[in-house]
């Protein structure tokens, strides 16, 4: 079994250059879904002790979207945007801007997720030669801990940390940026997996 | 002010304040002494220790660890076991929508299994506040044995 002293730079770059790969896609499906060009850089991939994960902050309100992903591995795809920003984001896809309460809104935010989510597991799926399905996002808004805790509390009786995927959207004509987390976690005997199957494999 | 971070158990007594933040399906546990004013609070993360792949993790990981090991160490304290009481909040469900998660209704099971582990120890739950669909953060007020709530858009409760 592999921990987190494991993850060494060249398998924390790998893992950020196939995030890079899955971005350019998502990041090309925003622009068609949005009608303007979006732009998507993944400028970090650390690895997380599950306890840091939960710490200080847990009380900052969020908004969250949830994919289960099956198939050749197994994980757990956590989309997460402040409050603040997951109204911006919406408001970019749902311009009425209402409420970001409403169902659609809701299900905007969710297929966002499963954009961005399916071009990742596009990108490791071709570059591992694997299998992967995904379930459709479900949606919730409140405390970020409350919101992982849940999430987290079947993974952690096998896993002690996760993969964190900090994700830049930027609007090119604008300028503008929205800042999200992404949250990518094999379940143990996956991250084996992914971790035999990268050996040795580079992009170079 | 005493943080209980997840899986964690911690003991106070007056004035000192016990919190947990952000229980989602966790359930923040404490177990007190009423006129002692001394306390423990647990944040359970799962009901069951035999699920668990791993051979060694925090006591206050699970419903049925936490609970005798609160107990366990109040009574070293000196406070004795017939005079516990306890309160409870949390377990809820986040994403009620479709069950994506294997482990059904994670809040509702860890709910029952703090429940049952504190009634084989013949503790009473004087108050408790469980289910639904919200986040909460809860502090007990040693002091006054006080368990205040709060949730974003549910405002303050103390039970």
């Amino acid at each position: 079994m592999y921990g987190p002293n494991d993850f060494d730079e060249t398998r924390l770059d790998l893992l950020k250059e196939i995030g890079n790969i899955g971005a350019g896609h998502a990041a090309e499906a925003l622009s068609l879904l949005l009608h303007k060009r979006i732009d998507m850089k993944i400028p970090s991939v650390t690895i997380l002790p599950l306890n840091e994960l939960i710490s200080a902050e847990n009380e900052k309100q969020v908004a969250a979207s949830y994919i289960g992903i099956d198939g050749d591995i197994k994980a757990y795809f956590f989309m997460i945007f402040e409050s603040q920003s997951a109204k911006r984001l919406i408001d970019e896809l749902v311009p009425d801007g209402t409420a970001f309460v409403n169902e659609l809104a809701q299900s905007a935010f969710c297929e966002i997720a499963n954009i961005l989510c399916g071009s990742y597991l596009t990108a490791l799926s071709s570059f591992l030669n694997i299998q992967i399905t995904q379930t459709p996002p479900v949606y919730a808004a409140d405390m970020e801990g409350a919101i992982l805790g849940e999430g987290l509390a079947e993974l952690s009786l096998s896993n002690d940390f996760v993969i964190l995927i900090n994700a830049v959207l930027s609007d090119r004509a604008s300028q503008r940026q929205l800042k999200g987390d992404f949250y990518f976690m094999p379940v143990a005997e996956s991250l084996d997996a992914i971790f035999r199957l990268t050996e040795g494999k580079s992009f170079l | 002010m005493i943080h209980v971070g997840l899986s964690e158990i911690k003991y106070a007594e007056a004035p000192e304040i016990l919190k947990s933040m952000g229980l989602g399906s966790c359930v923040g546990v404490v177990i007190y002494h009423e006129s002692m004013h001394i306390a423990g609070m647990a944040h359970v993360m799962l009901p069951d220790s035999t699920l668990a792949h791993a051979q060694s993790f925090l006591p206050g990981k699970f419903a049925d660890t936490a609970v005798p090991e609160l107990v366990a160490s109040l009574t070293r304290r000196g406070v004795s076991l017939h005079e516990l009481k306890a309160k409870m909040a949390g377990g809820a469900e986040m994403f009620k929508s479709t069950r994506v998660l294997a482990l059904d209704s994670i809040g509702k099971r860890n709910a029952e299994a703090v429940r049952s582990q504190l009634s084989h120890f013949h503790i009473p739950v004087v108050a408790e506040e469980t289910g639904k669909d919200f986040g909460r953060t809860i502090e007990f007020l040693t002091g006054t044995c006080q368990l205040v709530i709060r949730a974003i858009s549910q405002g303050e409760r103390v039970i």
